[in-house]
């Protein structure tokens, strides 16, 4: 009893109590056991198991889950296998058994790690490694090959690639239709060959590849303008100069053949601005256009998966908010992308202003494409010299021009639209390409490396027809594991509410690979045409 | 104070620090699921919302909603327990989540009767009765509130934060809520 009186005198009962206060106000907050990770299937654990995760629980679209316990990953069949429950919406238990679950039907994956009670100590724990898994580049990270399907056609010498498809459609959300011209093809016979291939680390899911065709006018081309018409153009004339701020560039725009102009980007702004000034000779009319051949150059696909990057482990997360909500993140990516902005076609208005009257641009660093931007209002702008004087401005170092010409437009015209008659898979499983692509409700997937030779019948005076290639659908980006290393939630928010700032903060980074990436990106390749 | 008063309040100031520190649960008993079982749960967290009333709608009162979490989307919360509950977001004043069942009360007799046995160490309970408030207590409060997650008012992160809890992850916009079914059938009891 005599250490009770000890125990409990004040000054001591005080101490205990102000300690034990302190440490209620700061325990709580780390105590947390359950650690919770919900990935995308582009994240999926790939060389870990049931070893290292007791249970998977895999989340389907319309609600349904397997609950699986000696699972493993099967690489070469891009799905999951274990033996395990299904249970309905309801919760309610529909097979137990052994399952192969195709990762492309599954929207999330989610492993649970339990960890030990700090405040217990001497509970038994269940410490369990989540990693996160990834299929590894070949050279610097984030110059990879990829990201979308590459479409190939015969230019008379050999197949060039001619379209990568859907290019900023990264996830189910963000599915669009695209269209390329095939202006360098030359079709042999009305027997037309496509070859589309998957040469990126990413999982392609292609709803469908049409060739639309559209009639030629005597001794010109068609083109496509930015909103999706198809316009006829004759009197194609290369310009009389083009400078840019190192001089004149013009020998290299005259013609489509490969010889690009491009600039390097600003070293303390990503977004920065230059202009390329163009004077073509001869009489304005309403119905001329501008014709420009262009690619990106690979700073969007720096940014793209720095952004990856940045996100991190929860890349998943954000592309799940993506699915969730749509029209919002749609918005949001609208942000980044306006600050970079497109190719402006501007012309001097009658107050000799520089007024933008059109753009052109197209998310991709691997195909050129080639459109048309109709020059409205031309006509009333006074000449002395008869020069029509358009500038070109876009963002420093983003865009590779290869062609760039004055057209007189004709006429709109409709193009028609041409279905896949025939296919063949070179390097890959699918034999049933065609029904799968002329059925807008199912999808043709392809992983790396699949290879697919696909036909079609062009109508019989195919010689007279402008042909370009649509195609709808998006693929699922694969985490690098060297990108984890950078995540980053401040600057995943920073690109999305300050554009601006973000890429004056990324410059410097990029400056320092924007020279080896051109060469790091080609030789990533995963199949050599 | 006498020493048998100066016990008996040594005792009960270390129920009321535990109590008082320790966060009651809202789900039925039973129904959350052991924290090794969680990884194999198949259903969500239990959810526990506040509403506020309409100030426009005098007859309107502060309402309690509790369930199993099942999503939620831009504007609602939704939230099955007799049958599916669609709350709007705006009108939630609390939130609290809860994820597993909780030790605390073994914990908190643990500590307790620790406590209590050091008048058995003698002249050594000076320390180890000390020690076993200084981190018992804790320990006991800390099991109570971890995986909890509360918020008032609750901000769009937090329902970002916690939807990897809910049983619909993946979102609702491809399931047919009309036929999920209630968690607790009254009709049948009756």
């Amino acid at each position: 009893m005599k250490s009770i009186s000890y125990f409990i005198k004040p000054v001591i009962s005080r101490i205990l109590l102000f300690l034990i206060s302190v440490s209620l106000i700061f325990y709580p907050n780390c105590g947390s056991r359950i650690e919770r990770i919900s990935e995308s299937p582009e994240q999926f654990p790939v060389h870990k198991s049931s070893q290292d995760l007791p249970f998977l629980k895999l989340h389907m679209k319309n609600g349904d889950l397997y609950v699986l316990e000696n699972w493993n990953f099967i690489i070469s069949k891009d799905s999951v296998s274990g033996s395990g429950k299904l249970f309905n919406p309801n919760r309610e238990l529909i097979f137990e058994d052994k399952f192969t679950v195709p990762v492309s039907q599954v929207v999330l994956a989610e492993t649970n790690q339990i960890n030990a009670s700090a405040g217990a100590g001497a509970l038994v724990a269940l410490t369990v490694v989540t990693g996160i898994f990834t299929i590894v580049c070949i050279a610097n990270p984030k110059a990879c090959f990829g990201s979308c399907p590459t479409f190939y056609a015969y230019n008379g010498y050999d197949y060039i690639v001619q379209s990568e498809g859907f290019s900023s459609s990264i996830s189910p959300a963000l599915e669009e239709r695209d269209v390329d011209a095939l202006y360098r093809i030359k079709p042999l016979s009305e027997d037309f060959e496509v070859q589309l291939r998957n040469e990126a680390y990413e999982t392609h899911i292609i709803r469908s590849a049409n060739i639309l065709a559209a009639p030629k006018p005597e001794g010109g081309r068609v083109f496509a303008t930015p909103d999706g018409k198809y316009l006829q153009a004759i009197n194609i004339t290369e310009a009389s100069s083009i400078t840019a701020a190192e001089g004149d560039i013009s020998e290299k725009l005259c013609s489509f053949d490969g010889a690009e102009r491009f600039s390097e980007a600003d070293s303390n702004d990503l977004a920065a601005k230059e202009t390329i000034e163009v004077t073509f000779y001869g009489p304005a009319s309403d119905s001329m256009g501008i014709v420009i051949a262009a690619r990106q150059t690979l700073l969007t696909t720096f940014l793209f998966y720095q952004t990856l990057s940045y996100m991190g482990t929860t890349a998943g997360d954000w592309l799940a908010n993506v699915e969730r909500n749509k029209n919002q993140f749609k918005h949001l990516l609208d942000n980044p992308r306006n600050i970079l902005g497109n190719i402006e076609v501007l012309i001097q208005n009658e107050n000799d202003e520089w007024e933008k009257i059109g753009e052109v641009g197209e998310t991709g660093p691997i195909a050129t494409d080639i459109k048309i931007v109709p020059l409205t209002k031309i006509s009333k702008c006074e000449s002395d010299d008869s020069a029509i004087k358009v500038k070109l401005r876009m963002a420093k170092g983003l865009w590779r021009i290869d062609y760039v010409a004055l057209a007189d437009i004709v006429k709109e015209v409709k193009p028609e639209i041409i279905f896949p008659s025939t296919s063949s898979p070179e390097f890959a499983n699918n034999s049933s390409v065609t029904e799968l692509l002329a059925n807008p409700d199912s999808v043709l997937v392809t992983f790396p490396g699949d290879k697919y030779l696909i036909n079609y019948n062009l109508p019989a005076d195919y010689k007279n027809y402008e042909l370009f290639i649509e195609t709808q659908g998006y693929y699922l980006e694969w985490m690098r594991n060297e990108w984890l290393g950078e995540e980053n939630a401040e600057r995943v928010y920073q690109m999305f509410l300050n554009p601006k700032q973000f890429y004056k903060d990324l410059a410097p980074q990029f400056k320092k690979v924007e020279a080896e990436m051109e060469e790091t990106f080609w030789s990533s390749k995963y199949v050599y045409p | 104070m006498s020493i048998h008063n100066k016990i008996i309040f040594t005792i009960l100031s270390i129920s009321y620090l535990l109590f008082t520190g320790c966060a009651a649960s809202y789900a039925p008993d039973n129904w959350l699921p052991d924290t090794q079982d969680v990884p194999q749960n198949i259903y969500g967290g239990w959810i526990t919302l506040i509403t506020e009333p309409d100030s426009l709608n005098p007859d309107e009162q502060w309402m309690q909603y509790s369930g199993e979490f099942i999503s939620y989307d831009e504007s609602n919360i939704y939230l099955l327990y007799d049958s599916l509950y669609q709350i709007p977001k705006s009108k939630i004043r609390n939130c609290t989540l809860e994820l597993d069942e909780k030790n605390a009360t073994a914990y908190g007799v643990w500590v307790f009767l620790g406590t209590v046995s050091t008048l058995s160490h003698g002249y050594y309970a000076s320390i180890t009765a000390p020690l076993w408030l200084l981190f018992g207590i804790p320990s006991a409060v800390g099991e109570s509130v971890r995986d909890r997650y509360e918020e008032e008012p609750p901000t769009q992160e937090y329902w970002d934060s916690i939807n990897k809890f809910a049983r619909f992850p993946q979102g609702i916009s491809d399931i047919d809520l009309t036929s999920i079914k209630p968690v607790f059938n009254f009709n049948e009891t009756e």
